[in-house]
């Protein structure tokens, strides 16, 4: 038993001691980001995304997925969260290339009653035994990560086990708009990994220590992610939650979170440049906002004009 | 089996072996851990008494020297987890020399939690262009130094109430009335409460059943009116109220002696301790008394 403790939290320390290393790492340069057609969720989504997968060769084999997806609201009528469906294909896809684990994962940022809302949302109903394989990040036993050249002033977040244990951490999020952010996409999907039994609802801490630095810091806390955005029915307007629905029936995937963010913005027509997190994630590392290299559809074949809040005209693309 | 001893049961079982609770599984937290001692206030049985008094043990320890808590051991900060840690504290009927201390340093702590009406420049900013000042008056964040939101501010309205009851505190009441007037000031356009969102950029945004319950519960606690508009929507949340913890907080604030809000048709499951406890306590509230008010 006192084995077993000493091992955790020698585990959590070197993680501890990895992500701050991260940064002065160049993160992964996997650029690439796939942009491919899926009209509706009763597409075969699970060969789009194998396809996906194996396109940008992810080493799932004998791997810890955690997936992450968006899960905001009770509401199923609205494209609040990540729809269910797509996060069964997408569990189901890395179970048929040979993950050691799939866990879903997340922590909700206003309402406190995650499994209540997962019920409500359609995931009971979608994903086999899925109370087994959830677990609440709001409410996972915590370790503190250090920040070595954080963004923001906070030098340190308490981070959920369940995270920081994963071997890969899949962002799954909701194709949205944002009314302070610009757009929220796989980078700002992250905030749901921060603990609101320590942090609170909303998690406020990374509010006021500015939301476009705690999503670069975020970022370059894991530098092993695998994004994947519900891009099928998507929201513009005043999201993340007051927006309305916007079909944009696409799927964007890809190992690398700032390329596929701004490749989705592109599809949005919002201009990657004026997003504060991009720019931000540009400015630590080689990469650059319009390096991307698009594969399978280009973006002007899917691309569409998202409604913006009026205070948000300026992001406009072109 | 009656619902009561169901969940009584289902409690014992998943406390840890250092007497604190976990939210599902884990090690242990201090705001379950919190509710769990609430929940078992009534209990007879010797293994719910058992547990409770290890429960309060396993608190006691860990009391942070400043009187607050953190959530939990691994983390150093005080939050408003303490809340419901001093509530646990306070439901105690033996109050021996060293609760009491402990008691009298968590009551200062939280006290000081409520952000003041001072004059400050952030303030008269926010004041002049109609925004939300970072730090309301009477509110009291989550998490230190962080904007207040509707549950803990509730949450410390009901430790002060009930300390300035129980402990001949009249000055607790003064610092619960400016929490209440925050709750006021931040019901939605629905006249029910949600986390507490600001007005800018999401003025409609609909209120929960959760926050909605707390924050009236708090309020009736304090002796203010309860806005009709308010008990309304509270009462409609009940036909639907999403998960048990909302139900239970909206029961707990209206429910008296002769007067029961019925569960719907489907009774949400309760999914995490916190659940268990609020349901429990809910159900004793019903045969016993309403451990989150003043009186009991």
């Amino acid at each position: 038993m006192r084995l077993t403790v000493h091992r955790r939290h020698f585990f959590y320390g070197m993680f501890s001691l990895a992500s701050a290393c991260s940064r002065v790492r160049v993160p992964s340069l996997h650029s690439n980001v796939s942009i491919v057609r899926a009209d509706h969720y009763q597409t075969d989504l699970l060969n789009l995304i194998r396809g996906i997968l194996i396109e940008h060769q992810v080493p799932v084999a004998g791997q810890r997925v955690v997936l992450k997806p968006n899960l905001v609201e009770f509401s199923p009528r609205l494209p609040i969260n990540t729809n269910p469906i797509f996060v069964a294909a997408a569990a189901e896809a890395f179970r048929s290339l040979g993950a050691k684990t799939v866990t879903i994962a997340e922590g909700p940022g206003h309402r406190r009653a995650t499994l209540d809302m997962a019920e409500s949302a359609g995931f009971f109903g979608a994903i086999k035994n899925f109370e087994d394989n959830f677990v609440d990040l709001n409410l996972d036993d915590v370790s503190r990560v250090t920040f070595s050249r954080p963004f923001t002033n906070l030098e340190s977040l308490y981070l959920p086990h369940t995270i920081l244990g994963a071997d890969l951490l899949v962002s799954l999020p909701k194709m949205k708009t944002h009314h302070w952010a610009g757009a929220t996409l796989s980078m700002k999907n992250l905030f749901g990994i921060v603990p609101g039994a320590v942090y609170g609802w909303p998690k406020n801490v990374l509010h006021w220590a500015g939301i476009d630095n705690s999503i670069a810091d975020l970022h370059f806390a894991f530098p092993k992610q695998f994004c994947l955005v519900d891009g099928i029915e998507a929201m513009e307007g005043n999201g993340p939650i007051q927006g309305t629905a916007k079909h944009a029936g696409v799927i964007v995937g890809g190992a690398h979170p700032p390329s596929v963010d701004a490749t989705c913005c592109q599809i949005m027509g919002i201009n990657p440049q004026k997003v504060k997190y991009l720019e931000l994630a540009a400015s630590r590392s080689p990469w650059q906002i319009w390096q991307p290299k698009q594969i399978a559809e280009p973006i002007a074949g899917v691309a569409q004009k998202f409604r913006l809040h009026p205070d948000l005209q300026h992001l406009r693309l072109g | 089996m009656p619902e009561s001893q169901a969940l009584v049961e289902r409690l014992l079982a998943s406390q840890n072996p250092d007497g604190g609770w976990p939210y599902r599984k884990g090690t242990s937290w201090v705001e379950p851990t919190g509710f769990g001692v609430l929940a078992l206030q009534s209990a007879r049985d010797s293994l719910a008494i058992s547990a409770r008094n290890r429960a309060i043990n396993w608190l006691r320890l860990q009391q942070n020297a400043s009187g607050g808590w953190s959530p939990n051991p691994s983390v150093t900060e005080c939050t408003s987890a303490t809340s419901v840690a001093t509530l646990a504290l306070l439901s105690q009927e033996n109050q021996n020399e060293v609760l009491s201390k402990s008691l009298d340093s968590a009551l200062a702590w939280t006290a000081r939690q409520v952000y003041p009406d001072n004059f400050s420049f952030s303030l008269l900013l926010a004041r002049a262009f109609s925004v939300p000042p970072p730090h309301a008056p009477g509110s009291v964040a989550w998490y230190p130094g962080t904007a207040g939101w509707v549950t803990p501010t509730a949450l410390a309205a009901l430790v002060l109430l009930r300390a300035a009851h129980l402990k001949n505190r009249p000055e607790l009441r003064q610092t619960a009335a400016a929490a209440c007037s925050y709750l006021l000031s931040r019901r939605c356009s629905d006249q029910g409460w949600n986390h507490g969102g600001s007005s800018t950029r999401s003025e409609d945004a609909n209120s929960y059943p959760e926050t909605t319950g707390l924050a009236l519960l708090a309020l009736r606690a304090a002796l203010v009116s309860l806005p009709r508009g308010s008990v309304a929507l509270a009462t409609q949340f009940t036909a639907n109220p999403e998960s048990i913890e909302g139900l239970s907080w909206i029961q707990l604030a209206l429910e008296s002696p002769g007067h029961t809000i019925p569960d719907p048709p489907r009774l949400p499951p309760p999914r995490t301790t916190r659940d268990l406890s609020l349901r429990l306590i809910l159900l004793c509230s019903r045969e016993n008394k309403n451990v989150f008010l003043p009186e009991g």
